[in-house]
C-alpha cells in the first residue's frame, strides 16, 4: 500500500495545482492601434472662384466592420462648367479624440495614391473616365510625394454640362514599397473604394 | 551491437541473393517464451514469421516452441500473447532462444485483436477503426486529416492543400476530440483553417472512434475522437529504426524522416523527427501560388520500469509549421474578392516557387507529458497522467500591415488525468477517472488590429465512471460523466474599450452500450449516448476581417427592436440566450469476419440541439468595398447515415475492398439544409501482395478508384453579384445560402506500389493519377481554384 499513499499525495497535489488555475481571471489583451480606419470620408469640392463649397459624405460608423450595413453615401451635386479643387476630410470617429486620418496619409505620402473613376466626359478637364481602369487616364493631381509621384489629396476638376445620375468613384490605395510611376489602383491594399452619385445641375437663380 | 547488426545484415543480404536455389535447406529454430517479471512460461503465445509464408507456431505448456524457417526467409519473428506487448525478435540458430514478453500496460483496459487496435473501456460498443503504421508509411507527409480519410465515414474538410481537419459523420472541428498520446491536443481549434498540428509520423497507430465517445473523453468528443498513439516502448528490444526519404512531384517537395528505438531490461526509449519542404502545388492547369509548406517535427519518449508494478513514461513532441494559403483566395478589396470568386482561373498565378508569402500561418506546438502506470494486482490498474502543451500561432494576411501577424496567439494547456481500471467481479469491469484541464489563451500585442478572439482562461473538472457487465456472449456497457467548466474572458471592442465576461457550464453525459457476439465470426454493437459541448471562444467572440471574409461570433451581433442586426457592443453571455450543444446519438454496427471476406456496416442517427454553425449572411457594404460576411448561429439539427465496408481475400495474393459512406443531414429547426456537409463517397481498392518476387522479398501494389458525388443537400446558391446589385436581399430569417453551388461529382484514381528487399524498401504512390480537374465541396479553396493535380510520391527507406 506504500505506493497507494504516494499516489494519493500526488493526486492531491495535482488537484491543488488545478484549483490554482481555476481562480485566475483573464486579463484583457493590450490596446491595439488600428491604423487608417475610416468612419467618415468627405469630399470637399471648393469652387475655384470661392463662390461656393460642395460637400458629400460617405459614412460607415462601424469603420468598415459592420454587420448592419449602415454605410451611407451622399450624392455630389456640382454646378456645370465650373472649376473645383477637391480636398478631403478623413476621420476615424471610433476612437476618442476623433482621429484625422489624413495626417497619417500625408506622413506616408510615398505609400498612398488616390485614384478616380467617373462617367465618361462628365468633366471637361480631365476628360475620359479617370485612372482606375487605366492608370494613365488623365487626373489633375495638385500634390506629390517626395519622389514626385501623385498623392491625390488635392486635385482639380472642371465640370462639363448638366447631367443626372452619373458616377464618381474614389479609391485610396495603400502601396507601401509598391507605389511607382507605373503602379495601378489594384496594387497594394485598398483603404477605401467608394462610388458617389454625381449630379451636375445648373443653379436656379 | 554493430557487429550483430552487420552479421544480420549479411545474413539478410545472403538470404536475398542465394535464396532461390537454396530452398531445400530450411532451418529449425527452438526456444522458450516467458513473462519478463515472473519468468513464467507463456503457454499459447504465438510466433509468426515476419517474412516468407508468415507461418505461425504456438508455444506449448512449457512455453517451448519450434519453428521451421525456409532458407529464403529471414529468421525474424513477431511474438504475441494476449495481454503482453508484441515483440519482434531475430532467432538465433543452434540454441534455445529465450524470449521474454512484457505484460502490456493496457492488459486491463484493452483487448487487442489483429487488425483492430485498442478498444478502451467506454468504447467497446462504439465503432472503432484504425490506421496502422503501414498506411501511415505510405505517405509520411500526409496530414492527419488526409490519412484518416481512408476510414469509412471519415473524410476531411480542408482549407487548401496544407490544412485538413478530420470529419466524422458530418461533424468536425470542435466536435472531434483529437487525443495525442492520451491528451486533448491543445490548439486553436476553431474555423476550418486550423488543422491539428500533429505529425502522423510520430504515431504508431491512429484510431478513430465514430460515435459519441464523450463519456470517456469529455465534451469535445461529441462527434467522435481521434486517438494517436506513439511508440509503445517495449522492453528488451534490440536497437532498431529507420531512415526514410521522399520526393513528391506536385509541389516538388522533399522530405526526410528517421525513427530509432531501443528497449533495455528496465528502460526503453525512442526518438524521431521529420523535415518536409514543399513548394507551390499545382492544379492540372495552373500553379496554386503560395501553397507551399515547411514542416519540422521532433519527438522522443522514454519508459522506465521503477518496479515490476510501477512504470513511468515521458513523452515530448514538437511541431513547427509554416503553411502557405492560396494567394488567390485573398482580395485586397471587396471588388477584387468578387473577381476572385467569379474567376474561372485564379486571379493570381505566378511561376512555381518554394517561397511562402502572406497569407500564411506559423505554428509551433510543444507537448510534454509524464505518465505513471501502477498495476496493483490483476484487477486494479492505476494511471496518472500530466501534460503541458504550448501552442503558438501567428497568421499573416495580405493587408496593410502584412509584416505584422493579424492573429498572434499563445495557448497554454495543462491536463491532469487519473484513471482507475478495475474488475469488481468476474463479470463486472470498468474504469473510473477524473480530469482537470486548464487552458489559457493570450493575444500577443502588436498586431495593429482588434483581437479576432479575446484572451480567456478556462478551467474544466470532470469525473466519469464506465462499467461493463458481461454475460455469455453479451456485454452491457454503462457510462456516466460530469463536467464542470468555468470561463473567464477579456477582450477589446473595436473602440479598444475593454470587455470582460465570466460564465460556467456543467452537464452530465450518459451512455448505454450493448455488444453481442452473434457467432464466433460476427459481432453486433449498439450504443446510445448523450453528449454536450459548450460553444468555443471563436464561436462566441470571432470578430473581424480575416482571410477572405468577415466573421461575427454569437456574442458579437444582436437584433435590435426593428429586427436589424447590430454589432456595436459585445453581448454578455448570460443575456445572449446562447446554449451549449446537446446531442443524442444512436449507433449500430455489425461486423462479420469470414475466412475469405469481412463485412462491416454501421448506421447512426444523431440529433444535436443548439447545433452551432457558420453561415454567410450576405455581402456587407463597407468603405473598402463589399465584403462577404458570415455569422455563427444555432439551430437544432439531425444527422443520419451509414458506412459500409466489404473486404475480400480473392487468392493468397489478391484482395480487394469496397467502401461507401452516406450521410443525410437537416436543420430541423429552420427546415433547411446544413452547410458544408460531406457528400456521398464510394471507394474501391484492389491489392496485390506477394513475397519473394524476382529480386524482392516483398512487393505490393494497389489501385484505388473512388467517386465523390455532388452534394445534393447543399444550401441554395446566391451569387455575390446579386447581393451587391440588390436583386437578392438577405436577412437573418432568410433561407441559408452559399456564394457558390456545390461542385460536380468527381472520379479520382490513386495507385500505390512498394517493394522491399532486406532492409531497403521503396514505394511509389500516385494521387489523382488521371490528373482530373475537380473541386471538393469541403475545401474552402473551391471558391477560387481547382484542387491538386497528379502527384507522384516517391519514398525510400532503410530499416536497421
Amino acid at each position: 500500500m506504500f505506493h497507494m499513499n504516494k499516489l494519493h499525495t500526488l493526486l492531491l497535489a495535482v488537484f491543488m495545482i488545478g484549483l490554482g488555475f481555476a481562480c485566475s481571471e483573464a486579463e484583457a489583451p493590450e490596446e491595439e492601434n488600428e491604423v487608417e480606419i475610416f468612419t467618415d470620408v468627405e469630399l470637399i469640392f471648393t469652387a475655384e472662384d470661392g463662390s461656393h463649397v460642395v460637400r458629400a459624405l460617405a459614412e460607415d460608423p462601424t469603420g468598415g466592420l459592420g454587420i448592419d450595413s449602415r454605410f451611407t453615401v451622399e450624392p455630389i451635386t456640382l454646378r456645370p462648367n465650373t472649376a473645383y479643387i477637391l480636398t478631403f476630410e478623413l476621420l476615424n470617429r471610433l476612437v476618442s479624440p476623433v482621429e484625422d486620418v489624413q495626417k497619417e496619409i500625408r506622413d506616408e505620402d510615398d505609400e498612398h495614391q488616390m485614384f478616380f473613376e467617373f462617367t465618361r466626359d462628365v468633366f471637361s478637364d480631365p476628360m475620359g473616365i479617370g485612372n482606375i481602369e487605366d492608370r494613365d487616364g488623365a487626373i489633375n493631381y495638385l500634390d506629390f510625394d517626395d519622389n514626385g509621384l501623385p498623392l491625390g489629396l488635392k486635385t482639380r476638376w472642371v465640370t462639363g454640362g448638366p447631367v443626372m445620375g452619373a458616377e464618381f468613384r474614389v479609391w485610396l490605395a495603400h502601396q507601401p514599397g509598391v507605389k511607382s510611376a507605373t503602379s495601378t489602383a489594384t496594387d497594394g491594399d485598398v483603404d477605401f473604394d467608394i462610388t458617389f452619385e454625381l449630379n451636375i445641375v445648373a443653379q436656379e437663380d | 551491437m554493430a557487429y550483430k547488426l552487420l552479421i544480420s545484415a549479411c545474413m539478410l543480404l545472403c538470404s536475398g541473393l542465394f535464396g532461390l536455389e537454396a530452398r531445400a535447406q530450411d532451418r529449425t529454430f527452438t526456444g522458450f517464451i516467458y513473462e519478463t517479471g515472473t519468468q513464467e512460461a507463456l503457454a499459447g503465445a504465438t510466433l509468426q514469421l515476419l517474412d516468407g509464408d508468415q507461418r505461425i507456431v504456438v508455444a506449448n505448456a512449457k512455453g517451448y516452441f519450434e519453428i521451421t524457417v525456409p532458407y529464403t526467409s529471414d529468421a525474424r519473428v513477431s511474438v504475441r500473447f494476449l495481454g503482453y506487448a508484441e515483440k519482434a525478435v531475430t532467432l538465433q540458430p543452434a540454441k534455445d532462444n529465450m524470449i521474454y514478453l512484457d505484460p502490456s500496460d493496457e492488459t486491463l483496459n484493452t483487448v487487442e485483436i489483429r487488425g483492430e487496435k485498442m478498444r478502451e473501456e467506454g468504447t467497446r460498443s462504439l465503432s472503432v477503426s484504425s490506421v496502422d503504421r503501414e498506411l501511415i508509411e505510405r505517405n509520411r507527409t500526409a496530414s492527419l486529416g488526409t490519412v484518416l480519410s481512408g476510414v469509412q465515414g471519415v473524410t476531411f474538410a480542408s482549407f487548401g492543400s496544407n490544412i485538413q481537419l478530420p470529419v466524422i459523420h458530418g461533424l468536425y472541428g470542435n466536435r472531434i476530440l483529437i487525443l495525442n498520446n492520451g491528451f486533448k491536443h491543445g490548439f486553436q481549434n476553431w474555423g476550418s483553417d486550423h488543422a491539428p498540428e500533429i505529425d502522423i509520423n510520430s504515431a504508431e497507430s491512429i484510431s478513430v472512434i465514430k460515435g459519441a465517445a464523450a463519456v470517456r473523453y469529455g465534451p469535445d468528443a461529441l462527434g467522435g475522437a481521434v486517438l494517436t498513439e506513439s511508440n509503445t516502448l517495449p522492453f528488451n528490444q534490440e536497437i532498431s529504426g529507420q531512415v526514410v526519404t521522399g520526393y513528391q512531384t506536385n509541389g516538388r517537395g522533399f522530405n526526410t524522416a528517421f525513427d530509432i528505438s531501443e528497449g533495455k531490461e528496465r528502460f526503453s526509449w525512442h526518438a524521431g523527427g521529420k523535415v518536409n519542404i514543399v513548394g507551390d502545388r499545382e492544379a492540372p492547369d495552373y500553379v496554386l501560388t503560395n501553397t507551399g509548406a515547411r514542416e519540422f517535427t521532433a519527438h522522443a519518449g522514454a519508459r522506465y520500469k521503477i518496479t515490476d508494478r510501477l512504470n513511468a513514461r515521458a513523452y515530448y513532441s514538437f511541431v513547427n509549421q509554416n503553411l502557405g494559403i492560396l494567394r488567390a483566395s485573398i482580395g485586397s478589396s471587396g471588388a477584387a474578392l468578387i473577381r476572385n470568386f467569379e474567376a474561372e482561373r485564379p486571379t493570381f498565378i505566378r511561376d512555381f516557387s518554394y517561397e511562402i508569402n502572406e497569407p500564411n500561418q506559423f505554428v509551433r506546438h510543444h507537448l510534454a507529458s509524464l505518465k505513471l502506470d501502477y498495476t496493483l494486482n490483476e484487477s486494479n490498474f492505476f494511471s496518472l497522467r500530466y501534460a503541458f502543451q504550448s501552442n503558438q500561432r501567428e497568421e499573416f494576411d495580405v493587408r496593410r500591415n502584412a509584416d505584422l501577424p493579424i492573429i498572434d496567439l499563445n495557448l497554454v494547456s495543462n491536463d491532469i488525468q487519473a484513471d482507475w481500471t478495475h474488475r469488481l467481479a468476474a463479470n463486472w469491469s470498468g474504469v473510473a477517472g477524473v480530469q482537470i484541464l486548464t487552458q489559457q489563451n493570450s493575444n500577443n500585442p502588436g498586431t495593429s488590429i482588434t483581437p479576432f478572439i479575446p484572451n480567456y482562461n478556462s478551467f474544466r473538472a470532470s469525473a466519469f465512471l464506465i462499467e461493463t457487465y458481461t454475460k455469455g456472449n453479451s456485454e452491457w456497457e454503462f457510462g456516466l460523466r460530469y463536467d464542470f467548466e468555468q470561463n473567464s474572458v477579456a477582450g477589446r471592442e473595436r473602440t479598444q474599450a475593454q470587455f470582460a465576461d465570466n460564465f460556467t457550464f456543467s452537464n452530465f453525459t450518459a451512455a448505454l452500450g450493448f455488444v453481442r457476439e452473434l457467432s464466433p465470426r460476427s459481432t453486433f454493437r449498439s450504443n446510445l449516448g448523450t453528449g454536450w459541448r459548450p460553444p468555443n471562444m471563436a464561436e462566441l467572440y470571432s470578430f473581424g476581417q480575416h482571410e477572405a471574409r468577415q466573421t461575427f461570433g454569437l456574442l458579437r451581433y444582436f437584433e435590435d427592436e426593428e429586427g436589424r442586426l447590430q454589432n456595436n457592443r459585445v453581448v454578455p453571455f448570460n443575456e445572449s440566450g446562447v446554449e451549449a450543444e446537446q446531442s443524442y446519438k444512436w449507433m449500430n454496427e455489425i461486423d462479420v469476419k469470414g475466412e475469405k471476406f469481412r463485412f462491416s456496416a454501421s448506421a447512426y442517427a444523431n440529433y444535436i440541439g443548439n447545433f452551432i454553425y457558420w453561415r454567410p449572411i450576405g455581402v456587407v457594404g463597407t468603405l473598402r468595398g463589399p465584403m462577404p460576411t458570415y455569422i455563427f448561429t444555432q439551430a437544432d439539427a439531425f444527422f443520419t447515415g451509414a458506412d459500409v465496408q466489404v473486404e475480400w481475400q480473392h487468392t493468397s495474393n489478391w484482395s480487394s475492398k469496397f467502401g461507401g459512406s452516406y450521410i443525410w443531414s437537416w436543420n430541423v429547426e429552420r427546415d433547411e439544409p446544413l452547410i458544408n456537409q460531406p457528400p456521398i463517397h464510394i471507394n474501391y481498392e484492389l491489392n496485390y501482395k506477394n513475397t519473394n518476387v524476382g529480386p524482392f522479398d516483398r512487393v505490393e501494389f494497389s489501385l484505388q478508384p473512388s467517386y465523390t458525388f455532388r452534394q445534393f443537400q447543399a444550401p441554395r446558391e446566391v451569387s455575390i453579384r446579386s447581393l451587391i446589385e440588390g436583386t437578392e436581399v438577405i436577412s437573418i430569417d432568410s433561407e441559408i445560402f452559399d456564394f457558390l453551388a456545390p461542385p460536380p461529382g468527381y472520379f479520382l484514381l490513386n495507385a500505390f506500389a512498394s517493394a522491399e528487399k532486406g532492409r531497403i524498401g521503396g514505394s511509389v504512390m500516385v494521387t489523382n493519377a488521371l490528373n482530373t480537374r475537380y473541386r471538393d465541396y469541403l475545401n474552402a479553396m473551391r471558391f477560387f481554384a481547382d484542387d491538386l493535380g497528379r502527384n507522384i510520391i516517391l519514398s525510400i527507406h532503410y530499416k536497421f
